[in-house]
This record gives structure tokens, sequence and C-alpha cells, in this order.
């Protein structure tokens, strides 16, 4: 539990703060309770990083009690966002190959079991768009951009080569 | 110059010359230069350090360096600073040392002024055994200088080698980043790009567009999809500039400040002894069924304390910093997902490269196996798959910090032994009931074994068949491997977090000792 006081406009406040989970917090303002819940936090760029040295404001510590309920140095969680969910797929870029940033090659050797897309289909990224058979288990391939396709360069049943060309994107 | 002090002037006026001086410095390029820097969605350099450093703790150095180039005009565009910011600090209470390149003074060019500084502050972190955090956003070499700015770089490579391995090196890519400047970050141990506002490349689009006749820009060359993706140039792609900065304080939560120290053990919300039961029933009867080793992952290790490494690049392999019980791992698995989890080229590099960074800044390495072997083919053959892929087998006999394994499934011919086998040094091996240990598939060798018996058999179907249940039964479980001793233990799934959280804690005290050499020939 954290435990501020504070003055707002010559009112004083006491506040307590515990943890609950990383979003939940259970608040008490001067002995009243509250469900407080996080939604988002973010830095802003506001410190002044400067040649000077600028000091915090002296943290007086009036009550020792304050001191003792500081937190111990928790673990920071991974937030969701800097995790992706969506599935890649490498697409290994092979040599002569044209625009392969906006291709699909195989990047294994195996047979072609099903094609989910046709030209001019809009894909997401992450899209399954194809699957492909290979090491005796099937393989989705899944979209590597946002895009339109604009042509399909394997058929379904046909053994691809590793890094062959199996679809492209319409270049925007 | 009007900064000149004269003996004539009082001490106030000494003070508010070196005031002026200070507030110069602060203004970087000018507001319209700051104006259009904010244009491009980018933050000035003292914007970034205000976000990636503690409140207050930042001290600058240098802020008043200026060239001495007056070639092409250059006596007029002199700025304090000269375009780098750099200094020390804390983050999340850690020192850190810190240089940020300045795209509002002269593109952020870089000039021996800037290497200077920027020496200055790699020797200072060196010394004292703590990380380096490099911003880079700059135009490139500063062209009127000359010769002068290319040996610069040179002084910065020479420094970054020689902290390698020594102190924790962070790379943010923060903008423009051509030709020699490139070689900065990759000499590091991390690379950050931010997503649409950053680009890497040794030639640019125009020369790529004069020799090859390819219309690509610059994006598509070397944007942080490119890199982060297809290369693997940067091990970590952002989506904004304030996510890359919370990214590096996150990862540096993870590291030591130098390789003599421990990563730092902080306090976990999640109890050590919590058993996964979705853990026993994850792995799908069919083997020719996927499942997603990430999720295997996030049950066993500290709720939300998996970060990947390398995540869009071959991604057929995780990669990860996480934490079990608070203290900090390193997480090497297949990813049964994609592409059957086999090994290849490229994730040979990533799993290598990252087994010698846990080792380096000892952190335990705590491997997942499910791996059907190598990828066949021709084209991995000719490009080296076979020197590629002993860079695990190596680095994985390098490491002197505590290895644990855990086979899941397939761990058969080559694979077995390369990850992390009890053979190659690991220290606990554990095995999951769905294991399956053995040289080769049943397939192959029925076909090996009993070719000639299931040919001139009556019924060569059912020969084979019978062959390849018998051979199932015998060598495809990890009784067989348990039964020798390559595996210690056959566990629950369930179990697995217990489990790894108690050996850990066993080896934590564990000294491996080698014949002293100048180093090892690491086949690259």
């Amino acid at each position: 539990m954290r435990r501020y006081q504070l003055t707002v406009n010559n009112n004083e406040y006491e506040i307590d703060i515990e943890e609950i989970s990383a979003t939940e917090f259970q608040v008490q303002i001067d002995g009243q309770a509250v469900d407080v819940t996080l939604t988002s936090q973010a830095d802003a760029a506001d410190a002044i990083i400067t040649p000077q040295i600028e000091t915090a404001p002296s943290r007086a510590v009036a009550d020792p009690s304050i001191a003792a309920a500081q937190p111990v140095t928790r673990a920071p969680k991974v937030p969701a966002a800097m995790r992706s969910e969506t599935p890649r797929t490498p697409s290994p870029a092979v040599a002569g190959g044209q625009d392969l940033a906006y291709s699909m090659s195989a990047p294994m050797p195996g047979v072609i079991l099903e094609i989910n897309v046709a030209p001019g289909d809009q894909v997401n990224k992450g899209d399954v768009v194809m699957v492909l058979e290979a090491m005796k288990m099937k393989n989705d391939l899944h979209a590597d951009r946002t895009g339109t396709v604009e042509s399909i360069d394997v058929k379904s049943g046909e053994q691809v080569k590793y890094g062959q060309v199996l679809l492209r994107f319409v270049k925007d | 110059m009007n900064d000149t002090v004269t003996p004539e002037q009082s001490s106030a006026d000494h003070l508010t010359t070196l005031r002026h001086m200070r507030e110069k410095a602060v203004q970087g390029g000018g507001a319209a230069r700051i104006e259009a820097q904010h244009a491009k969605g980018k933050m000035t350099a003292r914007e970034r350090l205000s976000i990636l450093m503690d409140e207050g703790s930042f001290q600058e150095l240098g802020a008043l360096a200026t060239h001495n180039v007056t070639d092409f005009g250059m006596a007029d565009k002199r700025f304090p600073g000269d375009g780098v910011i750099t200094g020390f600090g804390r983050i999340n209470g850690r020192r850190v040392a810190v240089y940020a390149q300045d795209f509002t003074v002269l593109g952020g060019s870089f000039s021996q002024v800037q290497a200077q500084k920027i020496n200055k502050i790699q020797d200072l972190a060196l010394e004292s055994g703590i990380p380096i955090v490099g911003l880079n956003d700059s135009g490139g070499a500063r062209v009127q200088e000359g010769v002068r700015s290319l040996a610069a770089y040179g002084e910065v490579f020479q420094r970054n080698v020689a902290a390698s391995g020594v102190i924790p090196q962070i790379s943010l890519i923060m903008g423009p980043c051509a030709g020699g400047a490139v070689y900065s970050p990759a000499l590091t141990d991390f690379t950050v790009m931010v997503d649409q506002t950053s680009n890497m490349f040794l030639t640019g689009p125009e020369i790529v567009a004069s020799v090859t006749g390819e219309q690509v820009t610059a994006e598509e060359l070397g944007g942080a999809a490119v890199h982060a993706g297809r290369s693997g140039v940067a091990q970590f792609e952002a989506r904004s500039e304030i996510q890359a900065l919370e990214l590096t304080k996150l990862l540096l939560s993870y590291l030591p400040s130098n390789t003599s120290e421990d990563a730092p053990i902080l306090v976990s919300d999640d109890s050590p002894d919590r058993m996964a039961e979705s853990l026993n029933t994850i792995v799908p009867q069919d083997d020719r069924q996927a499942y997603d080793m990430r999720k295997v992952l996030d049950e066993i290790f500290d709720t939300d304390s998996i970060l990947e490494v390398h995540e869009a690049f071959a991604p057929n392999a995780i990669v990860a910093f996480a934490r079990l019980d608070g203290r900090p791992v390193g997480i090497v698995a297949n990813q049964p997902l994609v592409m059957s989890g086999v090994l290849d080229i490229d994730s040979s590099d990533k799993i290598s490269r990252f087994i010698r960074i846990c080792d380096v800044y000892s952190i335990p390495v705590i491997t997942f196996v499910d791996c059907p072997g190598y990828l066949p083919g021709v084209e991995q053959e000719y490009n080296g798959v076979i020197r590629h892929g002993a860079k695990i087998i190596y680095a994985y006999c390098q490491a002197t910090v505590p290895k644990i394994s855990v086979v899941t499934r397939k761990a058969i011919g080559g694979s077995y032994v390369a990850l992390s086998s009890k053979q190659m040094g690991s220290d606990v091996a554990y095995a999951w009931p769905s294991a399956q240990i053995a040289v080769m598939g049943p397939d192959g060798a029925a076909r090996l074994l009993h070719g000639r018996a299931i040919k001139t058999a009556e019924d060569p179907a059912k020969a084979e068949a019978d062959f390849v249940a018998e051979y199932r039964e015998k060598f495809f479980n990890p009784y067989r491997a348990a039964d020798l001793g390559q595996i210690d233990e056959v566990i629950e799934p369930r179990e697995t977090r217990p489990r790894l959280v108690r050996a850990l804690e066993v080896l934590q005290t564990k000294i491996a000792t080698s014949v002293p050499k100048k180093h090892g020939l690491f086949p690259v």
C-alpha cells in the first residue's frame, strides 16, 4: 500500500492506494473507500532535459510508517500492446525475385493443400491465405501484409520449392 | 564570439553567460526545426530522453561542445552540443549512460565532435560497468567534414566491440540510419526500430535503383518491418517512439548492469507453486496437428513476464526473456505452429545469438523442445545450414549458465542433440509424457531397417504398418531416453512451473570452469 498526503487548495487529504492487480486499485480518500480501474497509462515528454541539474523536490517523510510502507521493487509487466498476436510466416527472399516486399514465398518445400484467397481479394496481415503440408504437418501460411491479392502463382496440390513465389500483392 | 567572458565581468555576469549558453543548447536546431521534427511524428532528442530517464536523474556532459569546421559555410552553423546529447542518469533507479542524436541540429549528421562526445560516454559506461543506450536519428556522415567524420565511425565501432559482452548496449533507431552508421547498432546487443519513422540500409533506394533498376521506397528497403521480420537486423519493432523507449526500460529490467553482476531479482505476484492444469491437455493426440508454444510458455512463466526477442524473425523458433518466481531467465523454444517448428538457417542465427547473450549476462537458459529436425532442401544445404546449425551446438556447449530443457513432443535426430541435450551440458533434462525422443521418424525407420522384409512380405502395407506400430511403441516415447539417463525425469506437464523454479533455485550457485583461451572460434 502507498499513502499520499497532499494539500489541494489548502484542503489536506490522506489517500491510501492498494494495488489489487495491475489495473485495479482500492483507494481510500480520508477513510472513504472507492474502487479505481486503470484503463491506460503512458509517459509524456514533460520532464525537462537540460544541461542544468534538475533536482526532484525533496520528499520529506513526516511519518516513518509511510517509509516502511514503500513497496518493494516489483517485476514490471510486459504490456499486451508489446506482444503481437498476429501469427507470422517467414517469406524467404530468393535470387532474382522482383518486388519482394509485395510477394509471399514458400518457407519450406512441401505441397499446397488449400488456397483460401483469389486474385482481387482484400486480405489482412495474419489471415491464413494457404495451407502447406510439409514435414508431415499442416502449416498455415499467414499474409505478411494487408493488401489486395494480385495473383496466385501456385495451384492446389502443387509441389512447391523453398522460396518459390506463392502469391503477389498489388503494389501500392 | 559574443560569448567570450572578459576579466572585468562580475561573477553574476559569468553565471548569466553560462545560463545563456545552456539555454541555447536546449533549443537544439531552433523552433522551426523542432516543429518540422514533430510534423514527421518524431520527438526531439531531449523529449525522448525525458521519457527514457527517471525524472530529474539526467546529467549532461558536453552540452557546449561545437565543431571547428569552416569549409562550405560551416563557420556560421555552430550549435552547442553539435547534434548529440550525451550524459548519464537512471532508468528505474539503475544507472545508465546514454547518447541521443538530435536531428534538428544539422540533420543529426555525424561529426568528429559527435564521435568524441559519444566515445567519452562509451568509455565512462564501460569503466563504470553500466549499460549504454544510444538513440540514433542521423542523416549520415557530415560531408563538410570530409574524411574526419568517417574516421569517427571507427572510433565508435572500436568501443562498441570493447564493451561487447561486458555491458549491455542497446541501440534505438528513431530516424534514418544509413551507410557506416548502421554498423554501430549491428555491433550492439539489441536494436529497436520504430515502425514507419525509422530505416536502416547500407545503400539507399537511389543507389539500389541505379545499380539493380529496382524501385523501392526507404520503408520497403529498410523499414522496421523489414529488419524485424525478414533480415533479423532489429530484435524489436516498436509501434511508436514512446513504445520503443518503454520497451528499452523493460528490456533493461531483465539484464544486469554488467557481465560480473547478476540481473535483479524482482518480486513476482505469481506463486512459484502454481500448477497449470491446462498444460496436461495442450499437446494434441494427433502428431500432425500443431499447438501454440506461446500458450505453453504463458502458463509456465510469471504472468505477463515474457518479452519476446526477434519476435517476427524466424518465427519457427521463439526466444524470449521471462521471469520465473521473479528471477530473469532466457527461453529458447520451437514453435510447432510455424513451419512445424523446424530448425533452419535463420532460426539457428536467432537461437545461437540469444543463448550467447544469456550466457554473457548470467541468465539461465530454459529450452522447450518440439522439433521434427532440420529443414531439408537444396537451398538450405547450399546456403550452409551445416555451418549455421553448428552455431546452436557451439552456443549451448559454450554456455556455462544453468541450462534446463523440457521436451514437450518431438525431439528427433540431430535436433534432439542440438537443442540442449543432456550430453551437451544440460543440467536438468525434463520430458513430458507426450515426448517422442528417437533417431528418426517411424516411416523412415521402417524403410531403412526392414525395407527388404517389407517388400518381400505377402502384404507389404500390413508389414510396414506393423513395423511402424512396433517402432512407435518402443521408441516414440520419453521412457527409453529416461531409462538411459538422457532424460532426468519425466514430469506431468502441469508440474512444469514448480519443477523449473526448484531446479533453478538449486542451480543458482552453479560454477563451471573452462580452460583459459584467447577466444573460441565461433562458427559464424
